[in-house]
């Protein structure tokens, strides 16, 4: 099992959650699997691929802005959004035939609010993580990333629900263009057993 | 596992009466009120001769009791156990011990009760019973055969006092804590005659070191359950009446204490601890009150020897750990909930003032709709005034504060030059005593937060968790003194010793977004965590509060102004502080040398806060 790991930056992004109370969008401190593949799937046109990843580091500030209603042309209550900026990440991408022809720098746009500027990302390929002995790189520890489980297998995550905390979130899955369901997965603060790069924390 | 009925007296099931069927007084096994065991320590032994079994004393009683306080210890005394209920008594008093009882060699008694994290409060010396009119008193209180309340009441302060044990370097825990434990491990033990099996007939002809053997033999025969459960929440609270799962989460901690009353050994507002025969009904009950409220839960469980019993399951061998969920589907179609993001929409929610819909599932609905709990809160929230609010959390960290304690044990037998044991033996009586302490500590901070800011201003979430409405960021000062203070005034000794408890105090307008205050709430690096909404944050040791608080700091005007140019530039900001040719710079020296000390953030974050 191979992965391409690629470095993240960019100057301003919001991956945002759901908006709260009409007027508030908060942003998830890690890069989930569903934003990241959804990027790169779209970027490529390519459907076997699967990444997630991290944040090393970031800035947080707000952003307010009122989105119009261009039917009745007015403007809607404003809403504030919580931005990401500076922010430096990390992207794992399973090696496979759709992937590893993949350059070695790219742009792509990621997140909310890519009408406002938000989300322009660069990635460069730093290095290939090749895992090969199993007992090498499963380490204890908490997960950095989300992932649905139906995926885990797919980045060597070993998760068993009655020896390991998890915390359950759900993200979205695209079933169609314009449709899609939330699948169970693993959020970040989950108990697992994983190579080392996914882990925020180990465990004893 | 105790049930539903009158908590403190000693529960018999069928099978314990049916196996003391051939006991002829097993009628009367009921009546033993374990806390009252240990009573005739309240008598000066040294001036009366009495034992606190009794020992030499002219009087005998018929009640149960009585039968208790005489029999419960196998050594030392010519009463020994020899009874399935004594016998048990017995080993809930060893139990309930401060420390395990053969560790720890004697080197003098002393009548003071040391309190490993702050030595200094029971300095006061005390009046144990000495006249004969008390003493005849004391026996015929028992003779009435009084409830464990009255007992409590009427000398609730002296076995506060009085060390459970006198020996030096065992003096560590109070009687009081000692007999409620006592009591609680008794009804435990007399609460499941399948597991605690103990027959009258295994007494017959055994002399005291016999029954001494066969309690060593049973402690490590029988075998107990502990559960450690923490309470999570998936939801995130945005609107005032969210707020509400602070009050849910206390409940369901409340409900289990309130049906467990005798497992439930430690407790804060998000997790308890407890010790039952089996652990099938107390996970039964979790797991429903998680299905009801929508909770989540983190559970450990670990089986253990009763001799074995520690605070810390995660150490036992063979512990469980996992989580508990409400059940999850594998897909959700949309909408899927605002709050929690874990359960399907399926109701809208109008905001009546400006029209907005959330779409949210029926448990976050229902967290909502109980109303507002938390009334200043809401109507803060509705309110067309610009202020502040600061949030003020405690956390208890459960593994800093085994570790803290070990250490602190570790300390105060080197200084009465007690051989250290090779394992030092860190108890429930122990934790128990601190959450005695740390209860008293939280009401005391509330009570001096409520003097200062008045109780028209304050909002009380959760007994560690307050909300206050200021005027100004300086304002965080007086938070920051009263903590200090509570803090001194409880636990001194931790200060000095990666105390377990750690404050985190959020400031930010009061229509800052809640979610985010209480993830920043959760980012708790050091001991005293601050956190300004856009102005930056401060990070303390306790032992330091009192000195940075004396920083001395330029006017207001000043202040002013280095906190404008560390928005627009922190570099500059430094630049300017050391500019010789700035005309401020010896103005400036107060907090130069407060730099060196605690940190260009830390301080010119307080800089910010006081020129507010």
């Amino acid at each position: 099992m191979s992965f391409l790991e690629y470095q993240l930056t960019s100057e301003a992004m919001c991956l945002g959650e759901r908006v709260k109370k009409g007027t508030y969008r908060p942003t998830t401190m890690t890069i989930p699997y569903s934003q990241i593949t959804g990027a790169l799937r779209t970027l490529f046109g390519r459907q076997n691929i699967h990444a997630t990843g991290c944040i090393k580091h970031a800035m947080k500030t707000y952003l307010t802005f009122s989105p119009k209603d261009n039917v009745i042309g007015s403007s809607k209550l404003p809403i504030i959004t919580e931005v990401l900026t500076n922010v430096d990440g990390r992207i794992f991408i399973v090696k496979n035939e759709d992937t590893v022809d993949l350059p070695s720098s790219f742009e792509l746009m990621i997140g909310a609010l890519k009408t406002k500027g938000l989300g322009i990302a660069q990635l460069s390929k730093t290095s290939e993580i090749e895992l090969k002995d199993k007992r090498a790189y499963l380490k204890h520890g908490i997960l950095n990333t989300r992932i649905p489980l139906e995926h885990l297998a797919k980045f060597a995550i070993e998760f068993d629900e009655k020896r390991m905390t998890p915390v359950y979130g759900y993200l979205f899955k695209p079933t169609s263009m314009t449709t899609g369901d939330y699948v169970l997965s693993l959020f970040e603060g989950s108990e697992i057993y994983g190579p080392e790069f996914m882990l925020r924390e180990m465990l004893p | 596992m105790s049930l539903f009925i009158p908590r403190f007296w000693a529960i018999c099931t069928i099978e314990t009466l049916k196996s003391c069927a051939e006991y002829n007084r097993f009628e009367l096994i009921l009546l033993i009120k374990a806390e009252l065991h240990d009573i005739g320590k309240l008598i000066d032994t040294q001036f009366t001769g009495i034992e606190h079994n009794f020992d030499n004393y002219s009087r005998e009683l018929e009640t149960d009791t009585w039968r208790g306080i005489r029999e419960h210890h196998c050594s030392d005394f010519d009463k020994y156990p020899i009874s399935p209920d004594t016998f048990k008594l017995a080993i809930a008093d060893q139990l309930a011990s401060s420390i395990s009882r053969y560790k720890v060699e004697r080197k003098g008694t002393l009548f003071l009760l040391y309190k490993l994290w702050n030595p200094d409060s029971k300095k006061k010396t005390f009046q144990l019973i000495k006249s004969k009119e008390e003493i005849d008193g004391l026996v015929s209180f028992i003779k009435k055969d009084p409830t464990v309340e009255e007992f409590f009441d009427k000398y609730g302060n002296l076995l506060k006092e009085r060390p459970e044990d006198v020996t030096l370097g065992k003096n560590i825990t109070s009687l009081y804590t000692h007999s409620k434990l006592t009591g609680q491990f008794f009804r435990i033990l007399m609460s499941d005659e399948k597991r605690f099996s103990v027959l009258p007939k295994e007494f017959n002809g055994l002399t005291r070191e016999q029954v001494g053997e066969l309690m060593k033999k049973k402690t490590q025969q029988w075998k107990m359950c502990q559960i450690r459960c923490r309470l999570n929440f998936s939801l995130t609270p945005i609107r005032a009446k969210d707020l509400n799962v602070f009050k849910v989460q206390e409940k369901i901690i409340n409900d289990i204490k309130l049906n467990f009353p005798d497992n439930v050994f430690f407790n804060t507002s998000q997790e308890i601890f407890l010790i039952a025969s089996g652990c099938e009904q107390i996970l039964q009950k979790i797991k429903e009150k998680i299905k009801e409220h929508g909770l989540w839960s983190h559970i450990t469980i670990a089986e253990i020897q009763v001799a074995g019993l520690k605070p810390s399951p995660e150490k036992i061998r063979g512990n469980k750990s996992g989580a508990i969920y409400p059940e999850l589907p594998n897909r959700i179609e949309p909408p899927i909930c605002e709050l929690c993001q874990v359960r399907k929409a399926e109701q809208s929610w109008v905001d009546e003032e400006s029209g907005i819909k959330e779409e949210i599932c029926e448990k976050c609905w229902n967290v909502r709709s109980i109303g507002s709990l938390l009334p200043h809160l809401a109507e803060w929230e509705k309110s067309k005034q610009d202020f502040k609010v600061c949030w003020i959390k405690i956390w208890l960290n459960y593994e800093k504060l085994l570790s803290s304690l070990e250490k602190l044990y570790k300390e105060y037998l080197k200084s009465e030059e007690v051989k250290i044991p090779p394992e030092i033996d860190i108890r429930f009586t122990t934790v128990s005593e601190f959450q005695w302490d740390y209860e008293e500590f939280l009401s005391d901070l509330r009570n001096y937060i409520n003097k200062t800011f008045g109780i028209e201003n304050i909002q009380e979430i959760l007994p560690d968790f307050i909300a206050v409405k200021i005027t100004s960021l300086s304002q965080i000062k007086s938070v920051l003194s009263v903590y200090h203070e509570a803090f001194n005034k409880y636990f001194l000794k931790l200060r000095e010793n990666d105390p377990p408890l750690q404050a985190s105090i959020i400031a930010s307008n009061v229509k800052f977004p809640f979610s985010e205050t209480w993830r920043l709430l959760h980012d708790v690096k050091n001991e005293v965590n601050i956190h300004l909404i856009n102005k930056g944050a401060i990070c303390l040791k306790v032992k330091d509060v009192e000195d940075f608080l004396r920083i001395s700091l330029p006017s207001k005007t000043l202040l002013h102004k280095i906190a404008r140019i560390d928005d627009m530039s922190p570099k500059l900001g430094k630049i300017i502080l050391h500019d010789r040719m700035d005309r401020d710079f010896w103005r400036y020296k107060g907090i130069r040398e407060a730099i060196e000390r605690y940190g260009h953030q830390n301080v010119l974050t307080y800089a910010k806060m006081m020129g507010d």
